[in-house]
Formats: structure tokens, C-alpha cells, sequence
């Protein structure tokens, strides 16, 4: 089915990161907003607008991991010294927001272990650092701008990263200019 | 500036704890979430203000560090009074500021008055998120923009990124780096 993935909210209030994951799971039947069931005739609806939202971050969030995974790989002029450990605290916190929100979609495995489409398939690998600053303030901009009519705690979530994905453009930039 | 107090005196909250934002919740006497929410954010720029004080006071007198607490501070009591007339315009009493506030530890140098500065960052961005809870998209983004401004300043003070700036719990592989 094309909507059985599902988005696993959470209550509101700023409970810790671990509850956060825990009661994602934990409190998933009773949170679901997308389950349909067995379609029986028709057209399948289109998925809730914050799976959409959710799943757009999401190949969003899987392209700056790949645009960082080959700018700390290339070593070349652009990943030297303290940009190539610049590079890999951004690329690990690129990975932890990226698992963060694959943790709030439940997909069936056949979707879920599908080829990404959309911004990850054609996201710019061989990125700059000005390109990689540009990206991230990007970034910050989307998730806050997608912040309406998400659940409260997927929006505490998207609020959270947009905040660490802008704090990378000073970041980067202090390592490029070595301080 | 401000320099920080000795003791726990009558009147002195918690500068980093949970207690002010508990007590910003008892003050406000309508389990209000929109409220609670303001009031934990005004709470939160309240001692920030407090602190930006002391963090002053420690960074050395007319260096540009010095500076930028200046700015900071400033920043903290305009949200403050923005807090204040948002909660003032929903018929409900600002949370008062504390007589004073109860320092996470000795502050006698300039790196510990930037590790109080980022300190204080962390605790204003968790706070914001509670308003980004809430269904009010004006407030949500008020909140995420405050998420955000508080995060870039605790990157200026530590120097390092977090990948969950303001969401509570430090996991030993969600910390600093």
C-alpha cells in the first residue's frame, strides 16, 4: 500500500531525547494518523501532509549526509586539518538528525528498502564549503518553515535541527578560516 | 554586572535547573499549556539575563567577547520583554524575575563565564521548544527562531555543534563535539 507508512508522534512538553525514542515506539498504536487499512476499491488517498513533510526532511537530511560523507572522503584541499574534523562533527550530526527522523516514519519494508528518490538521488556530492554553508542554512529555513500542522513533538524535533543545521554555517566557517 | 550570589537566600531560583520553570507554571494559576509555555520561556530569559551579568563581569573589560555579551544580554531582555507582553496580552501576570540565582558553580574565569554563556543557551533553547509545541503557528515559529538564535549563540560560546540543541538529555552519542 502507498499509505501505510506512518508518522509517530509524541506527546508535547520536551521530554528527553531517549523517552522521545522510546515512546515512539512504545506509543505508536495509539498515534497513528495513517494507518487505512486494507484498501478495498478505489484510489489509495495521498499520505497526510506531515508524512509528506516528514518524509521530505528525511531525503533532504539523507542528501547532506551523502554531500558530507564524500567531502570527508575526498581529502582533498577542501578537507584538511581542522575542516576535515569540522567536516565529520557536521557529517555526525547530519547522521543522528537523519536517524532521528527515519525513526518517526514507519514505512513498509519494501518502501523502506527502496532506492531513495527525489532530493537524495539528486543531491551535489562534491559540494564546497561555501555550497555545504549554503545548504545548511537552507536546510534551517525548510524545517522551520514546515513546522505547521506537524505533531508537537515532530515539530520540537524539526525546530531542534533546523537550530543545530543553522549553528553549522558558523562552524564551518571558523574552521575554514582556522580558528 | 551583576556578581553572583554566595548562598540560596530567600528568593534565589535555580539559574540552570528545572525548578524556575516549575515555578513559572505555579505562578501563572491556569494550567494554561500556552501560558505554562510562556511563562517557562520568560522564566528561562529571566535567569539568562541574571546570568549574562556575571558572564560579563569574568570576560576581560573591553575585549570583544566582553562585547558580545553585551549584545547577548540585550538580546535576552528584549525576548524577555516580548515574553512578557505576550503573556501580559493573554490576561495573564509575567512570571516575576528571581531576587537572585544559584550559579551551576564558581564563575572566577573567562572560561567559565563562556561555559555558563552556553550553559544559559542550552536552558533558553529548551525552553522555546515547549512553545514550539504548541498549535499557535505564530508562536511555534516564534519559539523555532528562538530555538535557533540560542543555539547559534552557545555554538559562538563553546566553539562546538550539537546535533539536538534545547531537547533534554545528553546520551553519551547525541553529545557535544
Amino acid at each position: 500500500m502507498a499509505d501505510d507508512r506512518q508518522v509517530a508522534g509524541l506527546a508535547a512538553g520536551g521530554p528527553a531525547r531517549r523517552a522521545l525514542l522510546v515512546a515512539s515506539v512504545a506509543a505508536l498504536p495509539a498515534l497513528l494518523t495513517a494507518c487505512r487499512g486494507i484498501q478495498a476499491l478505489g484510489t489509495p488517498p495521498p499520505p497526510p501532509a506531515d508524512v509528506v513533510t516528514l518524509r521530505d526532511a528525511i531525503e533532504h537530511e539523507t542528501a547532506l549526509v551523502a554531500s558530507y560523507a564524500a567531502a570527508t572522503a575526498s581529502g582533498g584541499s577542501a578537507a584538511q586539518g581542522g575542516q576535515a574534523a569540522a567536516l565529520a562533527a557536521v557529517l555526525a550530526d547530519h547522521r543522528q538528525h537523519l536517524a532521528q527522523l527515519s525513526s518517526r516514519l514507519v514505512e513498509p519494508a519494501a518502501r523502506s528498502s527502496a532506492a531513495p528518490t527525489g532530493a537524495a538521488s539528486r543531491s551535489r556530492v562534491n559540494m564546497t564549503i561555501a555550497q555545504l554553508e549554503h545548504a545548511e542554512q537552507a536546510a534551517s529555513d525548510r524545517l522551520i518553515a514546515q513546522l505547521a500542522g506537524l505533531p508537537p513533538a515532530l515539530a520540537q524535533l524539526f525546530a531542534s535541527i533546523a537550530a543545530s543545521e543553522a549553528t553549522h554555517v558558523p562552524y564551518l566557517r571558523a574552521a575554514e578560516q582556522g580558528r | 554586572m551583576t556578581s553572583a550570589p554566595g548562598s540560596t537566600p530567600p528568593g534565589t531560583a535555580d539559574l540552570t535547573g528545572a525548578s524556575f520553570l516549575a515555578a513559572a507554571s505555579r505562578a501563572t494559576g491556569t494550567p494554561q499549556p500556552v501560558i505554562t509555555a510562556l511563562q517557562g520561556a520568560l522564566a528561562a530569559e529571566e535567569a539568562a539575563s541574571y546570568g549574562y551579568g556575571v558572564v560579563g563581569a569574568q570576560l576581560p573589560q573591553g575585549s570583544a567577547e566582553q562585547a558580545t555579551a553585551t549584545t547577548d544580554w540585550v538580546a535576552h531582555m528584549r525576548a524577555r520583554d516580548r515574553l512578557a507582553a505576550l503573556i501580559t496580552a493573554r490576561r495573564a501576570t509575567p512570571v516575576p524575575a528571581a531576587v537572585a540565582y544559584k550559579l551551576p558553580g564558581q564563575v572566577h574565569t573567562p572560561a567559565a563565564a563562556r561555559a555558563l554563556a552556553a550553559t544559559l543557551e542550552d536552558r533558553i533553547a529548551q525552553a522555546y521548544l515547549a512553545l514550539v509545541a504548541l498549535p499557535d503557528h505564530s508562536l511555534r515559529s516564534f519559539g523555532a527562531s528562538q530555538v535557533r538564535a540560542a543555539a547559534l549563540r552557545a555554538q559562538a560560546w563553546r566553539g562546538s555543534v550539537q546535533a539536538f540543541p534545547g531537547l533534554p538529555g545528553k546520551p553519551d552519542a547525541l553529545g557535544d563535539h
